[in-house]
């Protein structure tokens, strides 16, 4: 499947669950579809020979989702080319890094003690939390081993992301810090390492691929740039849309402040406050407390908290999308800034 | 005050066994140093109170290889207290460099020493010492030549290392901590400490096989220095940033490197009755005791006991060995505990984490032994960190429950239990992805039907799938043919599935004897006044101190 520039509608690509009723799909999406549809028989691929794990796995393989980290690897492996058409081993890695991401949701999810995960149980939930620790782990050593036969240079920069990651994952259970400027640079820690490193992973072994098929120089300076911007936005826009029990995140709503998670509404709404001791007191009580939960969610709706929050998610995603018009232009580039467009709140 | 003759007559060779035992208790007595007019006592004298454990295991020594070694440190002594006693990093940098130039003969003023006005014990020693340089700079003239150029090289090596450190503050206008944190802990660690660890080996004449790293022991000193600032700074309230963060870097970077030592020093050569194999047992059972003691977590009985440790260390590298397979299983358990602590779980069974994989103790000893035999000896280094945190990542996953997630109590620890092991497992990854992209992929492909034998319920590497692939990748760096490599990783994975249904069988002499001593009353000395910090031999990084 490839996507020509003649024939690209720079329409933004669809990130939520299709209507039932909806019109003909644009270039952009038609090819999106068929990428997702591409990405997922990788994957299946991939885990192929499992046999012990294979029902989890199976499950595992089931999820649905947005794809976006394989999409922009795909797109960042094919910037600058007139035609977005990826090759084999760009699907490859491409599934192998919504692999990847799956595999640190399914030992998230224990961590959290999360049992739903996109309207569904979670893996710990449907079977055990062995069997899910152990299809996570089994699933990260498939997807490490396929990025490193991809490409040569991939594997400089897996280990060090993998570590980024968990450390974050880690930092997530740490006693509170003592001040709410800690707590914010903390959080934006915790969103690089959980959200953007798999993003800069994406990112970086697309760029790679690039230069690897197509012997193109992209600086790596840019796409890290806005590597950064982009997750934060989006980890923004994903706690945006739990505290405002936004149906696209295919989870119950209002989640983070029961599971006691600082989230950046919740921080912005603490220091609007200006007591940090109340606004931790308030999350404090909502952990494990539905009822004190929904007050506190609330009460930081009925603030401008959401609006200041939406302010901050377009100043991050319009940085992402000027670090990304430096690089060269084509249906990749155009695909990947109707994804970010499509993510302003 | 002749040094030339005191080197010769051993005179400054460190306090004997008895009165470094002695100063472990004992607090300085300022006037009376300042009084000492013979620079071999006063050496002597400082060498026992910023040594203190390093000077009971000094004792073990033979006299002239302690007299280098007293010279040595209190050198290094001098360069860590213009290292940390001067407020500007500029200054500071300038300092450490002036205060190695003079003592190596390079220039013939001595820098002035820092000025140091808090109560601090050690850092009034340390200006104390700084201020009697031409006394340090007589007694490294007045050993034999070759001492001198290793001691030189040393000063030189480490001093610039120190200087550059310093240096950067002005650049990074971030503190000391905070700064190592962004990244150079390890080096800084490996490049100062380090040195000084694998300088100390060449001391005691060990032969040091090169495809065997020694300088983790400088990280893991580092680290226990940064722990222990990080302690101190939070009793005084004055941390700077987020400390549980700061807290969790440092013990994750621990938990990394200390994996490899214990295999690495097991690997020592020693006379069969032999006082540096003592005296190494000493400082790593000291050191174990210490990181427990500051981390408030119990210290195994052999680590306790050190004195007891050294003494059977001294006749028998059975129990060396012994020694170093329980501190192995205790530094796991004790990071992996502390890392559950941090969370607020306090009630972390130790046990579950010491058993499982790490009882196949010879089947993982034959794939070091194969890793080791790679024609390169930084992808030898490298291959033995992977075997062996790529082991304690499975083995922390060990009896996992079988629970949904809904059925585990709601403050439960194997979410971050899976998350320690996850550590483990990128570390592994990123030590494989330095050897190569076909390494990585062979082991990450390795990993992956490891995890599926657990699944199916068989132990860590039953089928000796990792001495296999190690095999394959030595074998080809040594250029063998497709069918020697054939044969030799069939061979291999055999030996190694037979050493799986071996298993080890611990060594029940030791085990009796030292379960049967652990009934008695506890026979120890009455406990420091202050806290001690095993491992010594260093600047700053790991003194006897507060």
């Amino acid at each position: 499947m490839s996507l020509k520039t003649a024939s690209f509608e720079p329409s933004a690509p669809e990130l939520r669950d299709p209507p039932a009723t909806r019109p003909a799909p644009s270039a952009g999406e038609t090819w999106r579809l068929a990428a997702v549809q591409e990405i997922n028989r990788h994957r299946g691929e991939l885990l192929a020979p499992a046999r012990f794990l294979r029902p989890s796995l199976d499950y595992v393989l089931e999820l649905e989702g947005k794809r976006l980290r394989p999409l922009l690897l795909l797109c960042f492996a094919n910037l600058g080319e007139s035609e977005l058409k990826p090759r084999d081993n760009e699907y490859r890695a491409a599934a192998a890094i919504e692999l990847l991401h799956e595999a640190s949701l399914v030992h998230d999810d224990i961590l959290d003690n999360s049992t739903v995960r996109r309207n569904r149980a979670s893996v710990g939930e449907q079977f055990n939390v062995r069997t899910a620790t152990h299809a996570g782990g089994y699933i990260t050593s498939i997807c490490l081993a396929t990025l490193a036969e991809c490409d040569r240079d991939i594997g400089e920069t897996l280990g060090a992301s993998l570590k980024d990651l968990v450390c974050a994952q880690l930092m997530e259970e740490l006693p509170h810090p003592s001040s709410i400027q800690a707590h914010q640079q903390r959080s934006i820690d915790i969103m690089a390492g959980k959200t953007g490193s798999l993003f800069d992973m994406a990112i970086q072994i697309g760029l790679h691929l690039n230069k690897h098929n197509k012997s193109r120089h992209i600086p790596v300076e840019l796409a890290i740039r806005f590597s950064r911007h982009f997750s934060l936005g989006f980890q923004m826009r994903d706690d945006l849309a739990d505290l405002e029990n936004d149906a696209s995140i295919r989870k119950p709503g209002g989640n983070d402040l029961v599971q006691g998670n600082p989230t950046w509404p919740f921080l912005m709404w603490a220091q609007k406050k200006g007591d940090y001791q109340y606004a931790w007191a308030r999350l404090a009580a909502a952990k494990g407390n539905q009822e004190k939960a929904q007050q506190l969610q609330d009460d930081i709706i009925s603030t401008d908290t959401a609006r200041d929050v939406r302010n901050k998610i377009t100043e991050e995603l319009e940085s992402a999308k000027d670090n990304l018009r430096r690089t060269p232009p084509g249906p990749a580039q155009d695909f990947i800034l109707g994804i970010v467009e499509k993510l302003q709140p | 005050m002749n040094m030339r003759a005191d080197i010769e007559q051993h005179r400054l060779s460190g306090p004997t066994g008895r009165e470094a035992l002695q100063g472990l208790r004992q607090s300085a007595d300022f006037t009376r140093l300042q009084q000492l007019q013979s620079p071999a006592d006063f050496c002597n004298r400082m060498f026992l109170l910023l040594g203190r454990n390093l000077a009971v295991a000094a004792a073990m020594l033979p006299p002239e290889k302690r007299q280098e070694g007293v010279i040595t440190f209190l050198c290094c002594r001098v360069l860590d207290a213009h290292e940390d006693l001067h407020a500007d990093g500029a200054t500071s940098a300038r300092h450490i460099l002036a205060a190695m130039e003079y003592l190596t003969g390079k220039i013939t003023t001595p820098p002035p020493a820092p000025i140091y006005e808090g109560n601090r014990e050690t850092d009034r020693l340390e200006a104390l010492l700084s201020d009697r340089l031409p006394w340090l700079r007589q007694a490294l003239e007045a050993l034999p030549r070759p001492q001198q150029t290793r001691v030189s090289t040393l000063l030189t090596r480490i001093a610039v290392e120190m200087a550059n450190d310093r240096a950067k503050e002005r650049f990074g206008g971030q503190g000391h901590m905070e700064g190592r944190l962004d990244g150079n802990l390890a080096e800084y660690g490996r490049n100062v400490l380090g040195r000084i660890v694998q300088y100390s080996l060449e001391l005691l004449e060990i032969d040091i096989p090169l495809n065997l790293d020694f300088k983790p022991i400088g990280q893991i000193l580092q680290i226990l220095n940064h722990i222990r600032d990080f302690a101190e700074d939070n009793e005084r309230q004055q941390q700077a940033g987020d400390g549980p963060v700061i807290m969790l870097k440092l013990l994750l970077e621990l938990v990394e490197t200390s994996t490899t030592t214990p295999h690495a020093l097991g690997k020592l050569h020693f006379a069969q009755i032999s006082g540096e194999r003592a005296a190494i047992s000493y400082m790593v059972a000291t050191g174990v005791a210490s990181i427990c003691k500051q981390l408030k977590v119990p210290a195994p009985w052999l680590a306790a006991h050190p004195l007891l440790s050294a003494r059977a260390a001294r006749y028998s590298q059975s129990f060396f060995n012994y020694l170093l397979g329980e501190i192995d299983s205790t530094l796991l358990a004790l990071v992996t505990v502390l890392l559950q602590r941090e969370a607020g779980h306090d009630n972390l069974p130790v046990a579950v984490y010491s058993s499982g994989g790490r009882a196949n103790a010879l089947q993982e000893a034959f794939e070091l032994s194969i890793a080791e035999q790679h024609p390169d000896t930084a992808t030898a280094i490298r291959l033995q960190n992977y075997i062996r945190l790529s082991r304690f990542s499975l083995a922390i996953l060990d009896n996992l429950p079988t629970h949904r997630i809904s059925g585990l109590p709601h403050n439960h620890i194997e979410g971050r239990r899976i998350m320690i092991s996850d550590y483990f497992f990128a570390a592994a990854a990123s030590v494989v992805c330095e050897i190569g992209p076909r390494e990585l992929a062979l082991f990450s492909r390795v990993g992956a039907a490891l995890i599926e034998d657990r699944e199916s319920g068989r132990g860590i590497d039953e089928l000796g799938r990792t001495a296999a692939a190690v095999t394959e990748v030595v074998l080809q760096a040594q250029r063998c043919s497709a069918q020697e490599i054939n044969a030799a990783v069939e061979r291999n994975r055999a030996h190694s599935v037979a050493l799986f249904a071996r298993r080890r069988r611990r060594n029940t002499a030791f085990t009796t004897l030292i379960r049967l001593l652990s009934l008695l009353p506890p026979f120890r000395p009455a406990p420091p006044e202050r806290a001690e910090l095993g491992f010594t031999f260093a600047p700053r990084s790991a003194l006897a101190d507060e």
